[in-house]
């Protein structure tokens, strides 16, 4: 087997600019099953709840979902980075048990010792998968799952692979992000982070300076936001692959427990961010015919799109972000030869829920228009069972850090087995979704029929 | 507030030289006449190192926004949460920006718009100087 081990997406493969008109690929890669993994807070040290057992866990339950068997499989799509913290490794292993001795019991072990625990790679994954033993395309595509699901699409469309699986997995060890670690530390600091960290900014800083802006800029209140939440809150909790309704069912967050909560940088609380946790999603792509055979109704891929634009100084102002995501929104119409008004739902990206705001008003979902948002959050309905549901998957925010349940949730919507979260006020019949920030964005347009 | 000291670097020492002399300067690439901050090894947008100066600054700007920190992750500024970290664009060039606590500003009494000027403060660890902002009062 040769591994494709890219550093990123071809560039090819990216629909970066606007005018590049319909997607020559646009319903030729379907999504038929996905799975996730148990969640879980921290991981325990136990080989069975490590990222890697619960990467092979998503993927058993994708094959499974879809009725497909591992020797059909043709192609796997690995991201191999694992987390957003910046824990050293190796890190402080609990004192009681040789963590790495009971993985290297339990798994077949690679070169590098991270992967498995803190990473993962193709190679780990079949040798790990006996039941994999046809996968002629294997690749890497780091960071996020967008950009993986973006890359076993256009490999489909491309016929790199008829039955592609994508794995994304994320680890979350003991130890606080951030805080006193790396060039927090000491009272000296160097490199680039002088500039933001040497301030005490990071994490959700920027993000809660964008979003001081837009108060300002709008003339909104911080308080528009609550119902938001509230509703993302309440559709993780109806998430059950999600790490909330598994772990914290009663965790019911009201509208007063938003405006009460902790500030981590005003305007910015703990209920704007996410919790990391420990989990892991597959899903399953293939061709239209072959997917004829498969146990779930196919998912359609319309269109995708991608907008990184740098920063011009230290960071992405209000406007750069409005600005990206205004361009991802027309790329993505664009691409799926659709107009705005044919968008049932959209699951657009909320870790941090603020910029869920610009991602929204990018789109122009929903008639959402600059500045919008929050007047239409505090006033209509936007639940799962309303004319216009905004983030039905819950997000981040509902069940927990991964940057997958927005595609998960699309996909279940469209197949009209979203269970508790289906939708009722409107017929899903095609979704847009994406992460991550505004200003660093992979996206898709999905449709519950190929036209 | 106390800082950590920031630890010059070939990329930056200009401006840390500048700063203990009480200037500001930031990194322009003459053949773009185009000013970049943070300073990097080459310009952003020709990609070349070769022509890459320090300009100085008026040192006049405006507060564009802010965030109260309450959780931030520098054990030295632990003690002065929560703070304001503001962002300051500079008058020369507003696409230029940089951080302040702003010095004298009550937390969350931040005047997103109004003008700023430059001061300069001493970090304890190496006695570093660097910038700061400054609400300037009618
Ligand atoms: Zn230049």
């Amino acid at each position: 087997m040769t591994t494709n081990r890219f550093e990123q997406i071809p560039e090819e493969w990216l629909r970066r600019r606007e005018g590049l008109g319909i997607w020559e690929g646009r319903s030729k890669a379907v999504a038929v099953g996905t799975g996730a993994s148990d969640t879980s807070r921290r991981w325990d040290w136990d080989p069975q709840t490590s990222v890697g057992a619960n990467a092979i866990s998503a993927l058993r339950r994708a094959m499974d979902d879809a009725g497909v068997t591992g020797d059909q499989v043709d192609g796997l799509i690995v991201v191999p980075d694992t987390t957003t913290g910046r824990f050293a490794w190796p890190p402080a292993w609990p004192e009681d048990r040789d963590v790495p001795g009971d993985m290297a019991a339990a798994f077949e072990m690679v070169d590098d010792p991270r992967v498995g625990m803190a990473g993962l790679s193709t190679e780990w994954i079949i040798k790990n998968m006996p039941e994999l033993t046809n996968v002629e395309f294997a690749a890497h595509i780091p960071s996020d799952t967008a950009p993986a699901l973006i890359g076993a699409v256009e490999a489909v469309v491309r016929g790199l692979t008829k039955v592609c699986l994508v794995v994304k997995g994320w680890h979350n060890l003991a130890g606080r992000y951030y805080v006193g670690q790396g060039a927090a530390n000491g009272d000296t600091i160097a490199t680039r982070e002088k500039w933001s960290t040497g301030w005490g900014t990071v994490g959700v800083y920027q993000e809660a300076t964008r979003f001081q802006r837009y108060l300002w800029k709008y003339g909104k209140r911080k308080e528009m936001f609550a119902n938001f939440v509230v509703n993302s809150k309440r559709n993780g909790l109806n998430f059950p692959e999600g790490f909330f309704a598994q772990n914290r069912p009663e965790d019911i967050v009201t509208r007063e427990d938003y405006l009460g909560a902790r500030w981590l940088a005003k305007p910015a609380n703990l209920y704007d961010a996410d919790i990391p946790i420990c989990a892991a999603a597959a899903f399953l792509f293939t061709t239209p015919e072959r997917a004829k055979d498969m146990k779930q109704k196919p998912v359609y891929v319309l269109g995708h799109t991608s907008t990184q634009p740098p920063a011009r100084s230290l960071q992405h102002t209000l406007e750069e972000e409005e600005a990206a995501a205004a361009s991802s929104g027309r790329k993505l119409l664009e691409a799926a030869g659709i107009s705005v008004s044919d968008y049932s739902f959209e699951n657009m990206y909320d870790g941090y829920g603020m910029f869920h705001a610009i991602h929204v008003e990018g789109l122009g979902y929903a008639g959402i228009k600059q500045g919008d948002f929050l007047d239409f959050v505090e006033n209509e309905d936007i639940t799962n069972e309303g004319p216009h549901p905004i983030s039905p998957s819950g997000g981040n925010i509902g069940s927990g850090r991964t940057r997958f349940w927005l595609h998960m949730d699309t996909m279940q919507q469209l197949q009209g087995r979203a269970g508790a979260r289906q939708m009722t006020g409107v017929k899903p019949e095609i979704g847009v979704d994406g992460a991550n920030f505004p200003q660093n964005f992979h996206g898709l347009v999905w449709g519950a029929n190929p036209d | 507030m106390p800082k950590q000291s920031p630890v010059p670097e070939d990329v930056d020492r200009g401006f840390w030289e500048a700063a203990n002399e009480g200037r500001l300067v930031v990194q322009n690439c003459h053949a773009c006449d185009r000013l970049q901050h943070p300073p990097m090894d080459a310009c952003a947008q020709c990609g070349s190192g070769d022509n890459l100066e320090w300009s100085e600054m008026s040192g006049r700007g405006t507060i564009y926004t802010y965030a109260v920190m309450y959780d931030n992750p520098v054990p030295l500024m632990f003690d002065d949460q929560p703070f304001n970290a503001a962002v300051i664009k500079l008058e020369d060039d507003p696409d230029i920006m940089m951080l302040s606590h702003l010095p004298g500003t009550p937390v969350d009494e931040v005047p997103i718009g109004a003008p700023v000027r430059l001061v300069f403060e001493k970090t304890q660890a190496t006695g570093q100087m660097v910038p700061e902002w400054e609400v300037v009062t009618q």
